[in-house]
């Protein structure tokens, strides 16, 4: 009741206020060094009513006779309280420049802390770093720039998967994804297309966004509990402020082109190995008639089975070359126009924003398109109750090329390399050559340009992500926070292969549709507290309930038989094919609370809590406990550094947490019988899955030791990082014999360690005197990482049927027998058996530690260089340590000439006795007689280290008489090139990639130009 | 203040409702159902049989390797590169065998088998008859034997022809279900000797003879096959009385179903040959095991019978020696050791019918050969085709094996010739006259005519102790080489002291 009539009180006060005198008061806000700063916000203390600032900082507001305040912010200068003495014109304020580091604010999940506050490792990515990179998903663009976070493409397919990992690699049978929330909304990252690859992250214009925070100790992440165990990655979009509408307009378009092509044989060589093919292992001689008629036969010369010595001679020295490679290659075209407006009042702040984004991939025909509309609104409803909501819709559209990836025949990125040269794409009437019931001379003997051309596939991903979310202010210390949020998608495929060509002559043609739709709600009831004890300590945390559920189903149905080319659709087609229909689902839910005590700013301790269940585990062991601690020294702030002029930044900080991982099967516990079998024209089920009760969390543990520096005035900053993360009651299939019928079984068992380091340094080398002088600052990021598996079961050294993963190795171990070259005598491969002599012919028992998938050490280096209104950014990142084999390159190193190959294998294969070369001879078999085949063991195992100039942006800022007539505040027009330059040697189409690159669409090199205006 | 102490409680009390709530972490399958649940009705019985069939299709058992690879890995067949599939078989890379596809997938049937045998006794659907229980008893036998039978002519030498210092044993024989976690951690099981192996076999099949009636289609068990298999099994085991006990039971349940020369390509070019006694059935274009590895792609790059449109890749093709036995001659074509450097062209055929089943492919993928075309998509669609598992005509030169072996208890030369020309004229030759050794090996040389490409060249010359003449095309492969026998998967040595890997690997 006494808040009743204090409430009223203060109500009539304001209205008072309200009807009293107004005065008017004019001036002008600068920041630091003395630059206008406009769309500042200026509000009268204590009341509704503000303005903002013009281009130049002016401004003019009306001040209430009895008001002697005014409060001054604007977007990176620190917040400033004025006070109105009697002359209130022409007043001069001065904004300081944020404390670019420590003063940060970080989203700690639940909430937004000070980064000064916080004692986790928590690496912060700001929007404006990667704003306008041309990459259709936010993943993509963390790559390099945050300390511990490894980030690669699998491919690159606009829109496609990419591989993001936080600290290494921890689970075997789990995901190892980080857990993505945009907004409070945990979204699923799971890819759903079964036609091409969709990243559901690709639904955000990374311009949208804020900032990217990501929560990479236990410690931090424990508040996620059971999703945490890969880290957490909180995107911030951004938001409206307070003040005159303003409106941001940005456009950019350029082109992608291919990084390199592959460097292939003419027909002549072709001819050449082919030939050599035969003889070797037919004891012939290569220029042998026999051999040149076999293979001027195959080679679909007419009547090449009679050819005399010369007229075999002449053939070979007409067979055409045709680049293939050129007619599956394209220059890309990339485009992106962006609108938005945001503004608001002191009760009412939104943000609306509109993107159309068009990206091709250099490989026919895959691209992606994409429209995304945002809307953000938040209002004071009353004084206690605050009301918002954030809404994105979006969809995005992907032309599919016959195959995203795979040896298919119809792989557009693997057929264009190697497809015999000799071969035309096109007759002379320019109609498409080879196509059904013809076809190509060699394996590929698919047009695949044809292919390409006439079948049809397209992808579409329809998105929402939205929440809506209250606050209401129970007392000044405790406030009660309901949130509800959702991630709906629906992704649609068509696939069509048409009638005129190979996969679709002999049926008519086959369409397949499907669709998926996956629905993922949450909410969370918080509740955050707040309050001091006493002048030097402070407490403050939240207590929380949250529940999740998510459900996924699908259909998919297909025909064949289409009357002609032109009819698509599947009611057109006369045989239906099976339908197809699936369900999947879980539940989680979870209590947790924080607790954070700061004394004096100098000493923080924090401890979370969160138990979580999930529906996913064995009906004995649901739930789950994660703890977790936090500690920090701000040394900076102790008497003994006050007067430290070398150091401006020093903090201590230690954590310990634990989190969980559920990225298993939805049902991995369950005892199954599933369906799927047919014989007789019946159904039939089987005993699928054994129960495992006991199935239940796999822990992490991660102890994190970190130091904040800053010297000099902060010219000097950074951080270091040391961690050591422990999983344990691994998540794994464990294999069973399979005499039992049962290839494995779900359980929790074994060990694996990842040790690191992380170092983030930046150096101001140069620091503007003044606004508009030179400058240079250098930001490094480095990370080491050591991967090792600790433990497995019943004190396997290695486990069955998967020797990538031994103990006291990294996981993706290569684990093979060694290559030994060529013999020079006779031309063939060898390799080392188990007591190190030279064998012809691999057993298991040779095989050897050679190296591992995973990199040790990656990061990135940005530099960026001020001066007047340009600025440049140059961006490398890099990655040591891995040993991959590429599909694609090893295809193409064979020595059986079946295909187009690398001129490598031209220019090493062994072509006579005495000849000291690495590739042996060619052999149309493959294998030799009594010998292993000749890419076995490690012999197409690569070191993929390399350094890649990722980006480079050069941008000026225009500012002139011109724009400021026409009310524009701000215009900027930049240039921009991503993957410019690589130093690595690597036979395939791109270093950077994730699996088997076997035709894979490859990443490309772009280049952008675009402008943006504020007004 | 009132008000949030309301809000308080309500808030709580959502909160603790939700989370006491037994369904709140509670989701069901819909694909799959509860274990438990799956053998207490008669369709759930069923339709778990119908999951062993659907087994046999699979392309590491009879949908390609238990046909395509005992000719690849012996002397039938000549891998032309065309796709580079069966190049290794046919090469004999150490490694290309079969593989743990097929011991996987069998083993899975066998374990399904016994989960369902030992479920029937308790089963108390009403609507489940006697009868049902006795043909359901039957089915599971012959397939439990099948796949037992498959598992060890792949791993094992077979009785009576082992090189001793290479003997590792049969395969391990499980008669008994695994139905936990727990049983499955447990499980570390031992080969059992080779002739505990067929016993098992032999005993498995007899009872399935014992509960089996005939039908009149062979996509299921029957007793006619069950007594045929029995005919095979007990060759291979060399004991030829119940070798030929159970041919004699077999052909008097078959009746007439031997093709004769007039209508032996017809009857090979229908979906199901009246000769076969138990075959593998693809019932609906939704079962095609696709273009890369079918048994039509395989063989032949003819897309359907009179077609000379390229269809598959022809990856195996028949070698010189197995074109002589059939009677063909070549002008050019299928061996790499001879550049006539030209298509394969036939210049003459005899009179024997059965290489009217050889015929020139395509030159769609490289130089066209002489290819098998015992599989054309006969089921009505490319890359479908029923695949028999044993026809009447094999167990006639059981017969005559068993009766013209020397030393057999059942040595009956005239029975055999008569088993012999039953065949032979049958298949447009005239009948042989013939006595001792010639005899017997016109028996083995037209076993391998009859039944080439179907899956049984390496087995009737291993079980006979027999190297493996591969010239021109390829080096020999001795009866002693350890390349005969496949490996037992690697990953089941790894986590299994117990099982003992075949030498060399």
């Amino acid at each position: 009741m006494r808040k009743l009539v204090l409430l009223i009180c203060s109500t009539l006060l304001l209205f008072g206020q309200l009807m009293a005198q107004t005065r008017t008061v004019t001036g002008k806000v600068m920041d630091g060094d003395g630059k206008p700063v406009a769309n500042a916000t200026v509000m009268v203390k204590g009341s509704t009513s503000g303005t903002s600032t013009d281009a130049e900082g002016n401004f003019s507001i009306q001040v209430p006779a009895n008001v002697n305040r005014l409060v001054v912010s604007a977007v990176g200068l620190a917040t400033s309280e004025i006070a109105l003495g009697s002359a209130a014109t022409g007043l001069r304020i001065s904004l300081k420049q944020e404390d670019r580091n420590l003063e940060e604010v970080v989203v700690t999940g639940y909430t937004a802390r000070k980064k000064r506050d916080e004692a986790g490792a928590i690496s912060s990515v700001k929007g404006e770093e990667i704003r306008n990179l041309p990459n259709p998903s936010l993943d993509k663009a963390l790559q390099g720039r945050a300390a511990g976070v490894l980030v690669q493409s699998n491919n690159g397919i606009p829109g496609g998967a990419i591989n993001v990992r936080i600290r290494g690699q921890g689970s075997i049978l789990a995901g190892n994804e980080p857990l993505y929330i945009v907004d409070g909304v945990q979204m699923n990252t799971r890819s759903d297309a079964n036609f091409t690859q969709s990243n559901p992250l690709a639904f955000l214009n990374p311009n949208d966004i804020e900032s990217i925070d990501i929560l990479k100790d236990a410690a931090s992440a424990a508040i996620y509990g059971a999703q945490a165990s890969g880290g957490v990655v909180v995107v911030t979009t951004r938001k409206g402020r307070a003040g005159k509408t303003r409106f941001e307009a940005n456009v950019y378009f350029g082109q992608a082109t291919p990084l390199q092509k592959l460097d292939v044989l003419n027909s002549q060589e072709l001819f050449q190995l082919r030939s050599e093919g035969y003889a070797w292992p037919n004891s012939l001689a290569p220029g042998d008639l026999a051999i040149k008629r076999t293979v001027l036969n195959e080679f679909r010369v007419p009547g090449a089975g009679a050819f005399t010595d010369k007229q075999a001679d002449s053939a070979i020295n007409a067979l055409p070359t045709y680049d293939w490679q050129d007619e599956v290659m394209r220059t890309g075209s990339i485009q992106n126009y962006e609108l938005a407006a945001s503004g608001g009042n002191d009760r009412t702040t939104f943000r609306i924003s509109g993107s159309y984004s068009y990206q091709q991939a250099i490989i026919t025909k895959a691209d992606f398109q994409r429209g995304s509309m945002k809307f953000d609104m938040t209002n004071k409803a009353t004084d206690k109750l605050t009301i918002g909501t954030s809404l994105n819709l979006s969809t995005y559209n992907q032309e599919l090329p016959f195959a995203v990836s795979g040896s298919f025949l119809g792989s557009p990125a693997f057929a264009g390399a190697t497809i015999y040269p000799f071969n035309p794409i096109y007759n002379a009437d320019g109609t498409f050559f080879g196509l059904p019931p013809a076809n190509l001379a060699g394996v590929l003997n698919q047009n695949i340009v044809a292919v390409n051309e006439y079948n049809k596939g397209l992808n579409r991903t329809n998105q929402l992500v939205g929440n809506i979310n209250l606050a209401y202010q129970i007392a000044p210390w405790l406030s009660f926070r309901p949130y509800f949020g959702l991630d709906y998608r629906l992704v649609q495929g068509k696939q069509y292969r048409d009638p005129r060509t190979p996969d679709g002559f002999a049926v008519r043609g086959i369409g397949n549709v499907e669709s998926e739709w996956n629905t993922n709600f949450m909410t969370s009831q918080l509740f955050n507290y707040n309050f001091n004890l006493g002048a030097k300590s402070k407490i403050d945390g939240l207590v929380g309930y949250e529940y999740r559920v998510e459900n996924q189903e699908g259909i998919t149905a297909s025909a064949d038989g289409f009357p002609t080319y032109q009819f698509t659709t599947l009611n057109t087609a006369a045989n239906a094919r099976p339908p197809g229909e699936f369900f999947t689902g879980y539940k989680r839910q979870s209590l947790f609370g924080q607790l954070n005590y700061n004394f004096d700013s100098k000493y923080l301790i924090s401890g979370t809590l969160r138990y979580d269940g999930s529906s996913r585990f064995g009906a004995n062991k649901r739930y789950g406990l994660f703890p977790a601690v936090k500690l920090a020294w701000n040394i900076d702030n102790e008497d003994f550094l006050a007067n430290a002029r070398a150091v401006s930044t020093l903090r201590l900080r230690a954590s310990w947490g634990a989190t969980g991982n559920d990225q298993i099967g939805n049902f991995d516990g369950l005892g199954l019988y599933g369906g799927g079998f047919v014989y007789n024209n019946q159904p039939g089920i089987s005993f699928s899955q054994l129960a495992n009760p006991e199935l239940q969390w796999e822990r992490n543990q991660t102890f994190n030791l970190g130091v904040d520096f800053g010297f000099f005035r902060n010219r000097i900053n950074g951080s270091v990082e040391l961690y050591n993360k422990l999983t344990k009651d691994l998540l794994l299939s464990q294999p069973v014999q399979l005499t039992t019928g049962f290839s494995s079984i779900t359980r929790n068992v074994g060990q694996v360690t990842n040790k690191g380091v992380e170092l983030t340094l930046g150096v101001d080398l140069f620091k503007p005197k003044a606004s508009g002088n030179f400058g240079w600052t250098t930001t490094f990021v480095f990370t080491y990482n050591k991967n090792s598996v600790k433990q497995l079961y019943n004190n396997l050294q290695e486990l069955p049927g998967d020797p990538s993963i031994r103990v006291g190795r990294e996981l993706g171990s290569v684990f093979t027998q060694k290559y030994a070259g060529v013999n020079v005598a006779t031309g063939r491969p060898m390799w080392y058996d188990t007591l190190g002599n030279l064998t012809y012919q691999v057993l298991a028992r040779d095989r050897r530690y050679i190296g591992d998938a995973q990199p040790n050490y990656w990061g990135g280096l940005n530099n960026t260089v001020r001066w007047k209104g340009f600025s440049l950014d140059v961006f490398f990142q890099y990655e040591y340590g891995r040993t991959i084999t590429d599909g694609q390159a090893n295809f193409m190193l064979e020595n059986i000439a079946r295909l187009n190959a690398n001129k490598e294998v031209y220019n090493q294969r062994w072509t006579a006795p005495g000849q000291l070369t690495y590739l042996p001879r060619m052999n149309v078999n493959g294998a030799e007689q009594k010998g292993s085949g000749a890419g076995s063991g490690s012999r197409n195992f690569f070191k993929a280290d390399y350094i890649r100039l990722k980006n480079v942006t050069l941008s000026y800022d225009i500012n002139s008489e011109v724009t400021r007539r026409l009310k524009i505040n701000n215009a900027r027009f930049y240039i921009q090139g991503t993957n410019l330059w690589t130093y690595s040697d690597w036979y395939s189409y791109d270093i950077e990639f994730v699996g088997d690159a076997t035709g894979i669409i490859p990443q490309s090199k772009n280049f952008t130009v675009g402008i943006q205006f504020q007004f | 203040m009132k008000k949030n102490i309301y809000l308080l409680i309500l808030t709580a009390t959502l909160v603790s409702s939700a989370w006491s709530c037994k369904d709140a972490l509670i989701i069901e399958p819909r694909q799959s159902i509860e274990a438990s649940t799956a053998l207490t009705t008669k369709d759930g019985i069923s339709a778990s049989i119908i999951s062993v069939y659907s087994r046999l299709k699979n392309l590491r058992v009879y949908g390609r390797d238990l046909v395509a690879l005992p000719e690849a890995l012996a002397d039938n067949g000549f891998a032309t590169n065309k796709s580079g599939r069966l190049l290794p078989e046919a090469q004999n890379v150490v490694n290309a065998h079969f593989t743990i596809g097929l011991w996987q997938t069998a083993y899975s049937g066998i374990n399904q088998a016994n989960l369902i045998l030992e479920a029937l006794p308790s089963a108390t659907d009403p609507t489940i008859t006697a009868a049902d229980k006795i043909s359901w008893e039957g089915q599971l036998y012959f397939l439990r034997a099948l796949n037992h039978f498959t598992l060890v002519e792949a791993f094992a030498y077979m009785p009576g022809a082992v090189v001793a210092s290479q003997n590792r044993g049969g395969v391990p024989v499980m008669l008994k279900s695994v139905g936990t976690s727990d049983a499955a951690l447990a499980l570390l099981p031992s080969r059992a000797p080779i002739d505990d192996v067929y016993a098992a076999i032999v005993s498995d099949f007899e009872a399935a003879n014992q509960r089996l009636t005939n039908s009149t289609l062979p996509n299921v068990a029957s007793k006619v096959a069950a007594q045929a298999m029995l005919s095979r099994v007990n060759l291979y085991r060399k004991n030829y009385t119940e070798a030929k006990r159970w041919a004699d039971s077999a052909i008097n349940s078959a009746g007439t179903r031997l093709s004769t020369a007039s209508n032996y390509v017809a009857n090979f070019r229908a979906a199901t040959n009246p000769e076969t006694l138990f075959q593998v059935f693809f019932a609906t274009n939704g079962e095609n095991l696709g273009v890369n590895e079918s048994l039509q792609t395989s063989f032949t790059t003819l897309q359907g019978v009179g077609s000379t449109v390229t269809g598959g890749f022809g990856d195996l093709v028949p070698t010189i020696s197995l074109l002589n036995a059939l009677g063909i001659t070549l002008t050019g074509g299928n061996t790499n050791a001879v550049f006539t450097g030209g298509n394969a062209s036939i210049a003459t055929r005899s009179a024997d019918v059965r290489n009217l089943l050889f015929e020139v492919g395509t030159t769609g993928r490289g130089l066209s050969k002489v290819e098998c075309t015992k599989f054309i998509g006969k089921s009505g669609f490319i890359n479908l085709d029923n695949i028999p598992v044993i026809r009447i005509a094999e167990v006639y030169l059981n017969r005559a094996e068993a009766m013209a072996t020397p030393g057999s208890p059942v040595f009956n030369e005239t029975a055999a010739l008569a088993d012999l020309n039953r065949i032979a004229t049958n298949r447009g030759l005239t009948s042989f006259t013939l006595t001792g050794t010639a005899l017997y090996e016109e028996i083995l040389n037209q076993r391998r005519i009859e039944l080439a490409f179907e899956g049984h060249r390496l087995w009737d010359l291993k079980r006979l102790g027999r190297d493996i003449v591969k010239t021109p095309h390829y080096v020999n492969l001795n009866f002693t080489d350890t390349r005969l026998l496949a490996p037992i998967p690697q990953r089941e040595v790894d986590g299994n002291k117990n099982l003992a890997q075949n030498p060399g690997y």
